[in-house]
This record gives C-alpha cells, structure tokens and sequence, in this order.
C-alpha cells in the first residue's frame, strides 16, 4: 500500500488540473470561443452599466450645474414669475441667497448648450465655485493685464455677453472677445463670450453657457418674467415662504426637482438594462452549452477518473475551475471591449435623452468602478452558474461509462421525452408567474427566462423528431450522404439537440426584439395616423412643444380659416405640469369640430365624455400614466396650476406614445382660466376634400413666413416621418444591443457546431476509410450543419415570437406603460431562419475542411 | 486456501439479471468464488457470456440482485458511493481493454495521479513513477503523452497505473484485446512478471485461452454460470 495514504488530499491534485488545462489548451477554437462568448456578454452588461451611468452622472452634474448648491427652487405653474413677484418676495422674505434663473437649450457651433441667466450679483454668494472659476479663467486678459472687473462689467452692461466653459469655447473654436452666432429655436442670435471658465477638479462647466438674467430675458423674448427662483434656506425658513407664496407659486426643494426630473429617464434606464441582461442570457446559455460540451466530449475520461478514485466532489471542482478559468478571461476581455463599446453607447444614450426627454450638459463616459465589477461579478456569476449544471453532470459520471460508451447517448435518448415535460412545466412556471408578479420589472425578467429554458429543454427532442422526419427527405435529395446527415443528428442527440437549442434560443432573442421593435414601431405608425387628424399643421418656431413657452399671434386662427380650401383650424397649447408625482405633459386643446379626433380609448370611457369633457368636468389622460399611477376612469389626478393645486376627474384613458412619463388633455378654455395663458403653440388645419394640399400648403407657408417670429409649418406626413425618424433613433440603442446578441449568439453556435463537429473526426474517418470522396465527406458535414441551422431557425421562430410578445406585454409595458399589439412581419422570421442556417454553414465549414483533409489513419488512432 | 488467511476477494451466491422487454434476462446466478491474496485468477468466457458484467459487480460499479462481494474482507454491496470511491482508490487497480489513459497528461503525470489521489508525496511519486517505468521498460519516456505511444506501450503505461498505489486487487478486462498477437504476448508476459514480483492479486477477464493461461486459477463464464477449470496451469 502507498504509506500515509490517510494524508489530507488536495481538492484538485496538481494531475487533475493539468489534464483540465491541457484540455482547454488542446481545444484552442472551443476555448477562445468560450471566451469570446462571456466577453461579450459581460461587455453588453458593461458598456449599457457605463453607458446609463455615466448618462445619470451626467444627468445629476447637469442638474448640480443649473442649480448649484441651492436647496429650493419657486416654481410657478406656468413656468413664469414675473420679475416685480421676484422683487417684492426678496424684499418682503428678507431673501439674500436667492437668484432668478432662466434656462433654455441652445446650439453653439455643433454643441448643444443650456443657456443659465442668472442675477450674478445675487448668485455671486451661493455659487462662489463658479464665480471663482470665472475669474480664474479670466484672470489675465489678452495683454496679459489683470482684467477681473472688467469682465465682470462686460456681462453686466453688454446685452450680448456670456461666459463658456474651457472644453466648450475650444470645441467652437471661440476665444475670450470672440462674436459667436446662438441658435435658439430657429433663430440666430449674435453674443460674445466675455470669458472662459476653467475645467477645474470635481466642478465642470462643460455644455453650459453663462449670462446675466437680463441678457438671457433679452435673447429668449421673456423681457418681464424668469423662470424659477432658486434659494439657499433653512427648513424654518422654507416652511415659512411657502406659506407666504402667493397663488400659482410653490416652493419645491432641490432634491423634489432632480427626482421628478430623474423619474422621467428611469424606464429608459430600466429598458436599457433588461435588454443588455437578455445578452448576457443568451451569453450565459451558450456558457451553459459549452460547458456541457466540455463534460459530454470527456465523459469516458471523467469515467476513467471515477474508477481510479477521483470523487464526485473532485470531478464537480474541476468543472466548475474550469469555468472560473473561462469567466474570468472572459470578464478581463469583456470589460476591455464593454469600456469601447460603451463609449459609443453613451452618445446613444445622451441623444436619446436629449431627444426624447431633456438636455444632458455632460455627455462623456464615466469609468464607474461599480458597473466595471458589476460587469466582472455577472459574467463570472453567470458562467458559473451555467457551468453548475455541467459540473453536477461530470459528479454524476459513474464509473461504468468508461466501459460502455454509447450508454451515454442511449441514457441521453431516453431522458429526452422527461426533458420535454420538465421544459413545459418551466414554460407553464414562467407564464403564471406573468400575472402574479404584479408589475416587478426583475420577476417579469425572471418569467421571461423561464419560458427560454423551458423552451430550450423541449428542443432536443424535437430535433431528433425533425431529423427523423427529414431522413427520407434527405435521402432522396442527396442519397446516402443526406440520410447519413440527418441520422448523425440523431446518433448524437445529447450534443447535436444541446448545439441546435443554443442556436434557436441565440437566434429567438433576435428575432424576439426585432419583433418587438417591429411591432413598436407599426403602433406609433399607425397611432400617428389616427393621431394626426389634421392635415397641416403650423406651430410656434421652437415647435410648440412641451417645454414652449411661445405662443402663435393672436388672430392667426381667423387668417387660417380665411385661407382657400382651410375648412376648419383646431387649436393647442402643450406644456409641462407638476402632479404629485412629478411632471407630465398637459396638452389642451380646442376642436373645430368641437370634439377631438383621433383618439383610441384603453377601456370604456365615461359616459357623455365630449360634453363632460368640454364642460371642464373631466379629464383625459394617456396609457402610460394610468399604468403607472393605476388610476382609470372615475378616479381623480391633481394638477398645479396658477390658481394652486387642482383635482380632476379622469375621464377617459386614451393610447398615447408621445411620451412615457404621461399626457393629460384638458379643454384649451379650462386651460387658459387655470394657468393664466391664453396663447395657443399650435393649430391643425383640415382642408376641403377638393382642396389641392400643395397649394394650400404653400399658402400656409407664405402666411407662417410673413409672421414675426416665423412660424414652422409642417404637413401631416412631414410629422409622421419626422416621428418615426426620432423613434428609429431612440432605438439606436436597441438595434446595437441586438447586433451584439447576434455576435454572441454566432459565437455560441460557431463554439458548438464546432465541437461537435471535431469530435466526430473519427467517424468521419472510418467513412473515409470506406471509400467515400473528400467532396462527399465535405457535403455530409454542411448537409448535417444545415439541417441543424434550420432546425434551429425553425424552432426560434415560436420561440421568438413568444419572447416578442413578452418583451412587449410585460417587459416594455412594465417598463413604459406602452401597451400595443404583436405584429409579426414574414421578414422577420425569414431573417430569422436564413440568420439560423448561415451561422450553422459558416460554423461547418472549417469541421468540414478540416475533416476532408485529415489522413483517415491518423484519426482512426486518435482515440 | 488457507482458511485463517483473509480473503483478498470472496464471492457469494451472486445473481444479476436484466430487464428485457417484459421479461428478465439472467446474466449471473448463483456465483461464488474466494480469490486469495497474490493468486491470479482468470474469469474465460465467449461475448455475452456475462464475465464483464461479473467484473463490474466485483469492482462495485454495478450492483448486483443477489448475493455478495468482499474485497479485503469489506462488503463491496453494502458500501455507499463514498466509501466505493475510497475503495477502488486505494485497493483496486483497472487495466482496460482501450487503455483509458487520459490523453492530456503524460505518461508520468498518468502515473502520478492514482498517488495523488492516495496523498502520496511528491518525492515517494516520483521515486515509484521511475521504479514502475523501468520494470515496464518505458524508461526516459515519462514526457510523452498517450497519442505519442504505440498500442503496446500505451498498455503498460496503463498495467503500471493499475498497480502504482499497490492495491489489494487489479482488475484486468481483455487487457490484450487491442492489441497484435506479437504485442499482446509481450504484454502478458509483462503482466506475468510484474504480477509475480510484486505479489499483486490479478483477476482476468478474458475470451482468450492464451492469456488465461498466466493464471493460477481458471473460471469459466457460461450462460451466467461459474465453474472452476479442474487443471491448473501454472507461469
């Protein structure tokens, strides 16, 4: 006997490790594929972490830039306090760290900018960092002189004048002095920048432009209002104004304002993650298959091992080491690639932001440590997991497989009619657990990925049903290479059933956002047509948008209808507005119909609703905010308005994917009692059924031109197109993340196909051996990859539809509050099924060259 | 044998049948045996006759229906998979007809790994690793891995694995099987010798009259039923 055999044994003896090293050294494709696979993965995770986070830092550095260290800001309903109001409540309130602020996008150069006017004498004490930077940037002047006060007096007394920050001044190529041309709207307004202000640690001004208030009043058109008062105070001092504030005005603190501003981004944040955790599933099943690969290829040698003593404990050590090895060269390679991709995505990320929801200043990348080992911690957790299946494989591995090699394929074909069951009792778990997760977002996911994997178990079987069923089919195209083909599938099963359902669940997901996008997209199409009642339509410059504070000239209306074949104008008005909640967007409008068009209702509206509705009795508010706030018809949603705070009946529910953070619509008659506003930011035309649309048009255009400032006219379509433009950019993103699903989904199949593929070497060398050609041998190998690519494609398209449908009936809805119908186009699924077949061709072709150049006698030794 | 001295391995009374359709098929019946310590032992039979099936009961990897086995006086039957994976780990060797070397070691580290799992040190490893590399005359071919060794040699790299650890028992099946008759002779004339020298308890599974003919002992397998070949042919 071996003397001090009762010694400790290693976990893994230093034998073990180098047969697993060297097996991951011998099979270089399988293991950098492997690799390639949870990198990109891991690099998904990593690049939408950085990309949202560096756009929620740039989000909060914007939001800190704008209002400094103030702890409240005064808000009015209508978004403008008079300056007399200003005046007096500083005087009254003894008020001395309070400033007023104006805010407004601008474009400079290329650059897009938030304009900040501020009263610089009054925010000299709250903001001494920006100030401090200003004079430290401008310290000396161009003759070298110290030249403070002058710029200084150049802001103050120059109607023209603004500060830019280093980063921006250089972008623009402007210097201190230099005339530079501001876009606002439309228009184009000529300033000079009276200064630089420096970059300096932990405080940037990047994407800000700095004025006096009464420069920003000049330049924006609001000579006698601002737009917020933003205030350091105590909490005593707090509570007392807001009791003093005159109607119309509420003091909200700092933190109340960047929530409601932040709640706005969240689903888009949240969308955004759930769609780069679905790469790193599928990342995660292909880690899944190729682990099992591993373990299936050495079963007889993980038999060998448990007939010499190696333990089951030993054996699920050493996979599970294995994937560790895997995980972390796949993180290391993921974060790498994800810190690039992410770079990329961050601009994706701002622009849709800044399209859909509001300015970003700062708009780099952020190298957030958390989302880097977020990032690390998921691809090694993830591949781990995955690989624990595998390793309880290899524990399970009796000692009697080393002696009775096809016992495993026999065992694997007989589970597979059990696999089956358990795949649809995990796809009937997945789907009641749909309704009883309320609307979690994590345990809509986690549904999600049980009707993947319950789908996935179902596969293997299905593939041997489908090889058989094609082997006469095949036999009669191709003669006995094609039967040959279709039943290697079959001989193999456990490994061709695992390599096809890693194929169709990769190719699903694709398939299942592009239905989801797809479907998307028809929604907002076909909601912009019944939406868009009107044939032309004429707005304020800046759009008339929810942020617009401009109105069309009084009388416009008269002139319009005046216009030949106009037969009716409606009239609008659309601004933001506090709830309780937070904001949302208030369109209110008139019919000329008296009536709006264009509606869909989710649900029965209240009975009377026109007559109720125009009678200021009650309200209608959009999908999304009715999901969000599970409010409906009869329940009752509160509005800030000039007169305080109003409650409203809701009336009805109407579809809406103008924008997630909701829409309520109120009479433009109630609207302009309530706020105070009488002026209207856009008008629908409808024109005579006889009427030329160009003509009328041109005349629309002449009559916008002719007013000052110019209106923007805009035809039906012109709006629909300009929509679906912005929608196939915000989903940008989207596609990105689809792209990189697919390039971890051909890795996982070109790792599987490929394995599968050199492990058959030495069948294919007996079949040399027998006589049959190297042409014969390399159409037999891209025969049986592509029954097993379109066997995959045809899986994935149930598959994929069932993930589309998901993704739209829980995830997107539960993200957005969106609810639309699935529509699933041929194209798609045709894209689906030939992406299938040319992953699985393109992965045969080096098995396939490989195999008909190999010497059948040296393969026939290799055991 | 004698009776005081314990039994290297006893049989008794095993039976091991399969399910065929609706019926069973009786592989084993009845069978029992005692191997004593040093003895070599061949089981002969024709294909099917049940004899690789008896191997795997002796080395616990099947269970059987009836009866027992006992390897130093251990029931094999009544042990649970731990004490099973202790067991063929420390007191029974395998030589298989297909070598079963694992391919990514080399033929030291294939050597090495039975010692490993015994908690041998590295200094003992290496020692025994040389000793049983000369004595299989593969000397100065430690470095080389399976596929860079003929058949024969693969097969006494495999005959050294078997009794690295000296176990109480090795258990050999058709451990000529895949080789030439030229090959195959010299390796039975190995596994002679090696046996003689180091005293090791040797039970052969075979269809090959030739090879049972190292054996002590000779049982024949037929249709399930053991009997014992009244000559003894001796090495």
């Amino acid at each position: 006997m071996v003397p001090n055999a009762h010694w400790s044994i290693p976990l893994l003896p230093a034998a073990l490790i180098a047969a697993s090293r060297r097996y991951l050294t011998r099979h270089p494709w399988q293991t950098w594929l492997s690799i390639v696979g949870i990198a990109l993965g891991v690099a998904v995770v990593i690049a939408v972490d950085l990309a949202n986070e560096s756009a929620r830092r740039g989000f909060r550095l914007s939001v800190e830039q704008v209002a400094g260290p103030a702890t409240h800001q005064i808000e009015s309903a209508d978004g403008r306090i008079p300056v007399a109001i200003y005046a007096r409540l500083r005087l009254d309130h003894r008020l001395r760290l309070a400033t007023p602020v104006i805010e407004a996008p601008v474009r400079i150069g290329e650059r897009s900018i938030t304009l900040l006017g501020l009263d610089l004498i009054a925010a000299a004490p709250m903001r001494p960092a920006l100030l401090a930077g200003a004079w430290a940037g401008n310290a000396a002047g161009p003759d070298g002189a110290v030249d403070l006060a002058a710029t200084l007096i150049r802001l103050l007394s120059k109607p023209d004048t603004l500060l830019l920050s280093a980063t921006d001044a250089a972008a623009v190529g402007a210097e201190r002095g230099d005339p530079i041309e501001v876009e606002i709207g439309r228009d184009a307004v000529a300033m000079h920048v009276a200064g630089v202000l420096p970059d300096q640690q932990g405080q940037t001004f990047g994407g800000l432009a700095i004025a006096d208030i009464a420069t920003a009043q000049a330049v924006l058109g609001t000579p006698d209002s601002v737009e917020r008062i933003d205030l350091i105070l105590t909490d005593a001092e707090a509570t007392r104004l807001a009791a003093a504030l005159p109607e119309g005005l509420r003091l909200a603190t700092t933190a109340q304002r960047t929530n409601a501003l932040a709640q706005m981004t969240r689903a888009f944040h949240t969308n955004l993650t759930a769609m780069s955790l679905l790469a790193l599933l599928v990342g995660g099943y292909i880690v899944y298959n190729t682990m099992t690969f591993a373990v299936l290829q050495r079963r007889s040698l993980l038999g060998t091992l448990r007939m010499q003593g190696v333990t089951r404990a030993q054996l699920f050590a050493l996979v599970l080491a294995e994937a560790l090895v895997l995980a972390a060269a796949g993180a290391l390679l993921g974060v790498l690639t994800g810190i690039a991709v992410g770079a990329g995505l961050v601009q994706l990320v701002t622009r849709t932001i800044n399209d859909v929801y509001f300015q970003l200043n700062v708009r780099s990348l952020h190298l957030d440590w958390l989302s880097l080992s977020k990032g690390i911690g998921l691809g090694i957790g993830v591949t781990l997991l995955a690989a624990l299946g595998p390793a309880l494989e290899a524990a399970r591995s009796q000692p009697r497989d080393v002696i009775r090699r096809t016992l495993v394929e026999q065992r694997g074909r007989r589970l597979l009619p059990w696999l089956a069951a358990g795949g649809v009792a995990v796809i009937l778990l997945g789907l009641v657990l749909i309704p009883l997760s309320g609307r979690s977002m994590t345990w809509g996911f986690a549904a999600l990925f049980l009707v993947i994997v319950g789908a996935s178990l179902c596969m293997p079987l299905v593939v041997r049903l489908i090889a058989a069923l094609t082997t006469p089919l095949f036999g009669g195209l191709f003669g006995s290479v094609g039967r040959l083909a279709a039943r290697g599938i079959t001989a193999s099963i456990t490994r061709s059933g695992l390599a096809v359902a890693a194929l169709a669940v990769a190719v699903a997901a694709t398939v299942g956002v592009g239905i989801m996008i797809g479907s998307f997209r028809a929604s907002v199409s076909d909601w912009l047509e019944h939406t868009l009642s009107s044939d032309i339509y004429i707005a304020t410059d800046d759009g008339g948008g929810a942020g617009s504070d401009a109105s069309l000239p009084t009388g416009l209306h008269q002139r319009l209808l005046a216009l030949p074949g106009v037969e009716a104008v409606s009239r609008g008005r659309s601004r933001r507005v506090e709830t309780p909640d937070g904001h949302m967007r208030l369109l209110a409008l008139t019919s000329s119909t008296g009536q709006p068009r264009g509606f869909e209702f989710r649900g029965e509206p209240a009975p009377e609703l026109w007559a109720r509705w125009r009678a200021g009795e009650l309200v209608l508010v959009s999908e999304p905010y009715a999901y969000r706030q599970q409010v409906g018809v009869g329940d009752r949603l509160r509005l800030f308005s000039t007169a305080g705070w109003r409650s409203f009946e809701i009336g009805a529910v109407f579809q809406d994917y103008g924008s997630d953070s909701g829409t309520v619509i109120l009479p433009l008659e109630l609207y302009a009692e309530l706020w105070n506003d009488t002026g209207v930011s856009s008008m629908g035309l409808v024109l005579a059924d006889d009427t030329d649309p160009a003509r009328a048009e041109a005349a629309v255009q002449t009559l916008a031109a002719s007013l000052s400032p110019p209106a923007s006219v805009q035809t039906n379509r012109g709006i629909r197109e300009l929509s679906l433009e912005i929608f196939d950019r915000t989903f940008t993103i989207t596609e990105v993340l689809r792209l990189l699903a697919i390039g971890v989904a051909f890795v996982g199949i070109l790792s599987a196909l490929m394995a599968l593929e050199l492990e058959r070497s030495k069948d294919y060398a007996v079949l040399r051996a027998t006589g049959m050609t190297r042409g014969q041998l390399r159409r037999l190998i891209l025969l049986q990859t592509s029954l097993m690519g379109i066997a995959a494609g045809v899986l994935a398209i149930p598959l994929g539809v069932a993930m589309g449908d998901l993704l739209i009936q829980v995830i997107n809805l539960r993200s957005f509050g969106w609810r639309m119908p699935l529509q699933v186009t041929p194209g798609t699924l045709v894209s689906g099924v030939l992406l299938a077949w040319i992953a699985a061709v393109i992965a045969g072709l080096y098995p396939a060259l490989r195999a008909a150049r190999a010497a059948p006698a040296r393969a026939l030794r290799e055991e | 044998m004698d009776a005081t001295t314990t039994a290297a391995l006893a049989v008794e009374g095993l039976g091991k049948s399969y399910a065929e359709g609706n019926q069973r098929r009786t592989v084993l019946a009845d069978v029992s045996f005692e191997v004593a310590p040093g003895e070599c032992v061949a089981l002969l039979g024709r294909s099917g006759s049940g004899k690789s099936t008896l191997l795997n009961l002796l080395a616990g990897i099947d269970q059987p229906d009836a009866g027992d086995v006992r390897i130093m006086g251990q029931s094999v039957t009544a042990m649970g998979e731990p004490a099973l994976t202790l067991l063929r780990r420390r007191h029974i060797g395998f030589i298989y007809q297909f070598f079963n070397l694992i391919p990514t070691l080399t033929v030291a580290e294939n050597l090495s790994l039975p010692l490993e799992l015994n908690g041998a040190r590295a200094a003992r490893r290496r020692e025994r690793i040389a000793e049983l590399l000369g004595k299989v005359g593969l000397d100065g071919r430690e470095g080389a891995f399976p596929d860079q060794l003929s058949g024969g040699e693969q097969q006494r790299v495999a005959i050294a694995r078997a009794i690295i650890h000296e176990p109480a028992l090795v258990l050999a099946d058709e451990p000529t099987g895949n080789l030439d008759a030229q090959t195959g002779h010299r390796v039975l004339e190995l596994l002679a010798h090696l046996f003689r020298d180091e005293g090791h308890t040797l039970i052969l599974v075979t269809h090959s009259r030739e090879v049972s003919e190292i054996a002590d002992r000779i049982f024949a397998v037929d249709q399930g039923r053991l009997s014992e070949h009244t000559e003894s042919l001796s090495w």
